[in-house]
Parts: structure tokens; C-alpha cells; sequence
């Protein structure tokens, strides 16, 4: 009977807090996902852009290199969580306001732009520089290469990056709940923090623990079968 | 076809200047294999990487069937590149695409419509002799069958010209042959131009119409490859020919000779195309009191033609030697007295 009792209780609890924990996850899936487009909208040229204006490659812009490089530098140097609160005012300026979704995705899209051009980086420049040549012999064109070479040749390693970006990403959402971005990070803080409800800081876990095994699995399962 | 005037490419770097290539002069007639043999460093890389601008020289003139590549910058150049095909040491080919796909996007650089380019790329991959393997992957291939999908996609755009930078270094002895043999195949059957650089006389000697050495980034002899075998100006050009036929005799016969004090001339016997049929050395020793003795024999194929060499050794008295050297010449043997005291 006890013990029924207590399965019940469990039970209980979980409904009560499964509306809370759904709206949550959703919320957390919403800004990584946005998050995510927007900063490989702008991450990945950016990539391109830092292999190809290097010195010896087909653009090469040293001074576009250099400025590019720093300011990469410089915003990865910053912890988010610092970040969060240091570009405030650029956030208003873009989306009107620093909380809740829109206020959340700005920052979140500005942590994450230059790791994906970092991550863009460092697979482009694994592709053999003889293939390059082969194609400029061939009178391929700059953008020709970028998009039939370049990022063709390193699908694979980009996937990873991308799931790389994407985990990292559900780690930064957590912490732009601090500023009503909402989400898991909001709810465990909220619920499990400052109101004691370990059982909520429990389950937001394991939440938060399916979803990062979800996209590592399924990261690593269109990388092995693009890679050839 | 391709014309190579005062050729100039110096390479800066903070250590100093490296003049690659100090002043190259170079005529390859259209439909011609033309080799240029060197040592690594020699400048023959660079050499071959500026008739398509893959490096900018320093000065000088690069014509290629009637433009100058020096003077031309982007769309122009792309166009005038797609006209010149190029294949490599190490193949170059996408990892991520199949063979197929490989050849087809030298087509897709120019926009041909689909339709053609499949039909194209199924025609270059039998030129080849890779129909089978369209599907597979080049992680699946063998060197030399990298290295037909990279001639394959390099004729794709019907190229005129063919540069070829150590295509066959990469390879096996075996695999090199069928290699060249498929460069000579397309050379004949598409007249395309080959112009070559290579580091092995064995590649020269099999395809190359005409050949030039380079050292220091300097051209040392040019001509003819019949010619640069039979008479060898240089030291180095002699070295590379030594690499495939020996020209020295062999140490223990050597020793023996200049042992015995004997009355007799060695001499080198070149026999050049169907004179190395005929059997002058019965006939001297027939017609005069002399006893060819040979030392040592060697005949090799140069493209299509045979090249005889021997190192015979020639006693009886002098005027009778004197004599058979004269025989040998009226009948067009290339006959050299050798000195070994």
C-alpha cells in the first residue's frame, strides 16, 4: 500500500509538472533551432570567408584576414554568460527588447556565428590544396569552388560542427533563461534552484540529456553516411 | 601551340629570392609530346604551372594557341584554363564524389546542360577504361585508375592542350606504362598537345616527341629525343640517359682490358631505326683482318623507333681498325673511339 502510495505520488508530481517541462523543452528547442539557422546563416560564410582571404588562397584579403580573425577572437574570448549582459544594448537595438525569446536569440546567435565560422574554418582547410589547383585549372570560378570544393569535400566534418554548435548551443540557451529567455535552464533555476524542487532540477536533466544524445546520434549517423 | 618566351619566375619569401626560372625559352608544336626532364628543384614544376597561371611569372611571355595567358585575369582566364587540361602527381580528385561525378564536374564548371554531360562522361570514362567503376568512390581505386578518372576529367571540356606535372611519379613501374601508353592514345586519336615534366627518362623515352633538360631553371639542351640519345651534349642530360641505358663498361671488364695491353680500339656503336638490323659487325670482320670483340649491348625503344648501342672492342692492326671505323660510318652507325688508359 505504501509503496503504491508512492508511485503515485510520483506519478502525480510528473503530471504536474510535465505542462511546465513541455512548454520548456519547446522553448529551448525554439531558440536553439533559431538560434542556430541564424548563426550558421552567418557562421558559415564568415568560415569561408576566413580560409579563402588567407594568404596563398584563391581571394587572398590579408587585412579582411587579420580584422576578421581578432573580432572572432575577441567575442570567443567572452563567456556567454557575460556576454549575455555586456550586449544588452546592442540586443534592444536589434529585436526592441532583451527578454524573453527575441531578447535571448540575439546573444545567443552572437556566441554561436563566430564558433560555427571557427568550426567552418578548421574543416576547410583540411581539404587538400591540390584539389583547389585542380579546379582552378580546370577555370573554375571562386564561388565554384567554394561551393563544389570547399564545402562539398568537408560535408562530414561540417555535420559535426554543426552538432558540436548545436549541443553547445542548448548549454548558452540554459543560461539566456537567466534573462526570461525561458527554457530548461530557466525552468531548472527557477523551479529546482530557487525553489528547492530537486525532483524539477531532476527531470529537466534528464530532458536536457535525451536531447543532447539525440543530436549527437543523429550528427554522427548523417556524418558517417555522407562520409565516404 | 605553346610558346614560352624569356621566362622569368622568382619566388620571394623572408629568407631571400629563389629564382625558379631564370629566362625559358620553349616551342611545343601543336600535336607534339613534348617532355621536359630535371632533377627536383630544377624550376620544371614551376616551369609547367606557369603556361596556365597556376603561378604568376615574374616576367616573359606565355603563349597558348594564340593567347597570352600572361595578360589575361578572370573570366578570360577561367576560359582560356577550361582549354588547357591538367592532371597530377597525386590525382586531385573530390574524396566525396564517384567517379562519375568527378568527370562530370569539369562539365558543370561550364554549364552543360545534363543530357550532354552524361552522355559525355560515359564516353571519357570508356576512352579511359573505367566504365565499370562510374560508381565507386576514388578511396576504391588503384593509383593508376585515380589517375585515368583525372585524365578523364581533364579532357572533358575538349581540351587542346595537355600538361602533365609528374603524372606518372606516384605510379608503379606497370601502372606507369599503361599510363603512357593511354597518354599516347589520346594524343593521337584527339591531337592534343601533351606538354610533360618528369623526373624519370624512362617517361621521355616512351612518349616524348622532343625533349628539354632543365637545371637551375635554366634550359641546357633541347631537342629531339632521338637525337638527345644518340649524342648527349650535357653531363646531366648524360646522367638521365645512363638512368636507362649503360653506357660504361662494366668494371670487371674494364679492369681485364686495361690489364692486358692489347692491340685493339674500344668503340661505341649506335645504331639508330632499321640499321640496328643489319649485320655490319659480320661484315667488317669478313671483309678485313679484324675481330670485333663485344663488350657490351643494349637496345631500347624510343617512342617508335629502336636505338642499338654496343661497346665493342675491335683488334688487329691499326690500318685495318682504321679501316672498319670506316665501314661502320658509311653504313650511318654512330661510331665513338672510347679512351679508358
Amino acid at each position: 500500500m505504501i509503496e503504491a502510495s508512492l508511485w503515485q505520488r510520483i506519478w502525480l508530481r510528473v503530471l504536474e509538472i510535465t505542462p511546465q517541462l513541455s512548454k520548456a523543452t519547446y522553448e529551448t528547442i525554439l531558440m536553439v533551432i533559431i538560434a542556430l539557422s541564424i548563426a550558421a546563416v552567418i557562421g558559415i560564410p564568415l568560415g569561408v570567408l576566413l580560409v579563402i582571404t588567407r594568404p596563398g588562397h584563391i581571394l587572398e584579403k590579408k587585412w579582411f584576414y587579420k580584422i576578421a580573425n581578432m573580432l572572432i577572437n575577441m567575442i570567443r574570448a567572452i563567456p556567454f554568460i557575460i556576454l549575455l549582459f555586456a550586449i544588452m544594448p546592442f540586443t534592444r537595438m536589434i529585436v526592441g527588447t532583451t527578454i524573453q525569446l527575441k531578447g535571448a536569440i540575439v546573444p545567443l546567435v552572437v556566441f554561436t556565428a563566430p564558433f560555427i565560422a571557427r568550426v567552418t574554418e578548421s574543416a576547410l582547410l583540411e581539404v587538400n590544396k591540390g584539389i583547389i589547383e585542380a579546379f582552378l585549372a580546370m577555370g573554375a570560378s571562386p564561388w565554384q569552388i567554394i561551393t563544389k570544393v570547399l564545402l562539398k569535400e568537408t560535408r562530414p566534418t561540417m555535420i559535426l560542427g554543426m552538432t558540436i554548435s548545436a549541443i553547445s548551443l542548448i548549454g548558452a540557451s540554459a543560461m539566456a533563461g537567466v534573462v526570461g529567455g525561458g527554457g530548461l535552464g530557466d525552468l531548472a533555476i527557477r523551479y529546482g534552484y530557487q525553489r528547492y524542487e530537486g525532483d524539477v532540477m531532476l527531470l529537466t536533466l534528464i530532458v536536457l540529456i535525451i536531447m543532447v544524445q539525440g543530436i549527437q546520434t543523429v550528427g554522427n549517423s548523417i556524418a558517417k553516411r555522407l562520409k565516404k | 601551340m605553346i610558346e614560352i618566351t624569356n621566362l622569368y619566375k622568382t619566388y620571394h619569401s623572408t629568407e631571400g629570392n629563389v629564382e625558379a626560372l631564370k629566362g625559358i625559352n620553349l616551342k611545343v608544336e601543336k600535336g607534339e609530346i613534348f617532355g621536359v626532364i630535371g632533377f627536383s628543384g630544377a624550376g620544371k614544376s614551376s616551369l609547367i604551372r606557369c603556361v596556365n597561371m597556376l603561378e604568376k611569372p615574374t616576367s616573359g611571355s606565355v603563349v597558348v594557341n594564340g593567347l597570352e595567358m600572361t595578360q589575361l585575369t578572370g573570366q578570360n582566364l577561367r576560359n582560356a584554363r577550361k582549354k588547357i587540361g591538367m592532371i597530377f602527381q597525386h590525382f586531385n580528385l573530390l574524396e566525396s564524389c564517384t567517379v562519375f561525378e568527378n568527370v562530370a564536374v569539369a562539365l558543370e564548371l561550364s554549364n552543360t546542360p545534363k543530357q550532354v554531360i552524361t552522355e559525355k562522361v560515359n564516353n571519357l570514362l570508356s576512352i579511359v577504361g573505367l566504365a565499370d567503376k562510374k560508381n565507386n568512390y576514388p578511396s576504391q581505386l588503384s593509383g593508376g585508375q585515380k589517375q585515368r578518372v583525372a585524365i578523364a576529367r581533364a579532357l572533358a571540356n575538349d581540351i587542346e592542350v595537355l600538361l602533365c606535372d609528374e603524372a606518372t611519379s606516384a605510379l608503379d613501374p606497370q601502372t606507369t606504362n599503361a599510363i603512357l601508353d593511354l597518354l599516347l592514345d589520346i594524343n593521337k586519336k584527339f591531337q592534343i598537345t601533351i606538354l610533360l615534366i618528369t623526373h624519370e627518362m624512362h617517361v621521355i623515352k616512351k612518349i616524348c616527341d622532343k625533349v628539354a633538360v632543365i637545371e637551375n631553371g635554366q634550359i641546357i639542351e633541347e631537342d629531339t629525343v632521338l637525337n638527345v640519345f644518340t649524342n648527349p651534349k650535357n653531363q646531366t642530360t648524360k646522367n638521365f640517359i645512363k638512368s636507362i641505358m649503360e653506357e660504361d663498361l662494366p668494371e670487371s671488364v674494364l679492369k681485364k682490358l686495361q690489364k692486358e695491353d692489347r692491340n685493339s680500339n674500344i668503340l661505341k656503336l649506335t645504331f639508330v631505326g632499321c640499321n640496328a638490323a643489319q649485320p655490319v659487325l659480320a661484315r667488317i670482320a669478313k671483309e678485313l683482318p679484324v675481330w670485333p670483340n663485344i663488350l657490351s649491348g643494349n637496345i631500347i625503344q624510343i617512342k617508335d623507333q629502336t636505338l642499338g648501342r654496343l661497346i665493342i672492342e675491335l683488334a688487329g692492326d691499326s690500318n685495318s681498325i682504321e679501316a672498319g671505323i670506316q665501314i661502320l660510318k658509311e653504313q650511318n652507325v654512330l661510331t665513338e673511339v672510347l679512351n679508358y688508359d
